[in-house]
């Protein structure tokens, strides 16, 4: 209890150096300060990258994922209305949905998804897990789930896939979704029961 | 027969499963920091900022766009200043070597003045006209 008490006299003694909220570091790099950006980037590159990895799972993707958003938030800083200490989390959270938004699209046109890819061992482990869905997962099986998520999860439409992945994934409100989105909560409601359809009939075609 | 079978399966099962499949798509916190840490990540942000703000002034300002068009075709106008040069050697050499009084002409692929004697280069071009003839194969 002692010491307790001696360490907090020595911190309270030393000169406090406050950090720079997220307001004040968007209002420097406006001006062209770009150690305050740099800060930013290292305050969040992390939620940039968890959101990333909610979408794509290879870190080439990811990363593609994390230059956009940050690209994109420097380009709009102008834009950025401050207020509330979570205003920049949430601004930057929605550029990075619509950064992967568009990357979803953007692969959607390229190629469309590969049904045909799965591998009769795949198909093999998705009845298996129908069949007892509950069953505790071991290493093994959660690698394959992982591709094999990825792989059915690319036949959905980019749109469900997003509803899907905040609404599952990062557990988020109908309403936080369409703020995110920048939808209307109307269209998210009905894009998550479409998607929801839609998933379903994907795992069917191989079950 | 199959399509009997599939829709048996309930809503609620393929949901399981698809929540399932959700939860193995969750990266480990490794590999999030690993992809946000990467190297030289930032210095790749700044390099695509900086090109994105150069194609912007560009949008917005002509004068700009012209400029880098210009710049551009840099390296097209140096090679059309290399050509020219060349062929204007190349026709300043002909110019020199045109048959003048002061500048001997080239007959038979040597120059006259390697040749002291006219007469001799005749009989020359004569002997060498006849060797031809005899090593050419004979009907």
């Amino acid at each position: 209890m002692a010491e307790k008490s001696e360490s907090e006299v020595v911190r309270t003694s030393q000169p406090q150096v406050r950090e720079r909220t997220d307001d004040e570091l968007v209002a420097a790099a406006r001006t062209g300060d770009e150690a305050a950006f740099t800060q930013l980037f290292k305050r969040h590159n992390s939620l940039v990258s968890r959101l990333g990895y909610r979408f794509f799972s290879r870190r080439e993707q990811v990363e593609e994922i994390i230059q956009e958003a940050f690209v994109k938030a420097y380009l709009a800083l102008d834009n950025y209305q401050g207020g509330h200490e979570k205003s920049f989390v949430s601004w930057l959270a929605r550029i990075t949905v619509h950064a992967c938004y568009d990357e979803l699209r953007r692969i959607k046109k390229r190629s469309e998804s590969r049904l045909g890819d799965l591998s009769q061992e795949e198909e093999e482990f998705l009845t298996e897990r129908l069949r007892d869905v509950s069953a505790g997962s071991n290493v093994e099986g959660a690698a394959i789930s992982r591709d094999l998520a990825g792989k059915l999860l690319s036949r959905l439409k980019p749109e469900d896939r997003v509803v899907l992945t905040l609404l599952k994934q990062e557990e988020l409100s109908i309403a936080e979704i369409a703020e995110l989105t920048g939808w209307t909560s109307a269209k998210v409601k009905m894009r998550s029961h479409r998607a929801q359809q839609g998933l379903r009939r994907v795992l069917r075609k191989f079950v | 027969m199959w399509n009997k079978r599939n829709t048996h399966i309930d809503d609620e099962k393929l949901d399981r499963l698809s929540d399932e499949l959700f939860r193995a798509l969750e990266a480990s916190e490794s590999e999030i920091d690993n992809a946000a840490e990467s190297p030289f990540l930032f210095r790749r942000i700044r390099a695509r900022i900086e090109s994105e703000q150069r194609r912007l002034a560009e949008e917005t300002n002509p004068w700009l766009a012209l400029m880098t068009q210009f710049r551009q075709a840099i390296p097209v106008f140096a090679l059309l200043a290399v050509v020219a040069l060349a062929s204007s050697l190349y026709l300043h050499t002909n110019e020199t070597n045109k048959p003048t009084p002061d500048n001997p002409t080239l007959v038979a692929g040597l120059p006259l003045f390697l040749q002291d004697d006219p007469d001799a280069l005749d009989a020359s071009l004569v002997g060498w006209q006849s060797n031809n003839r005899s090593s050419q194969p004979k009907e």
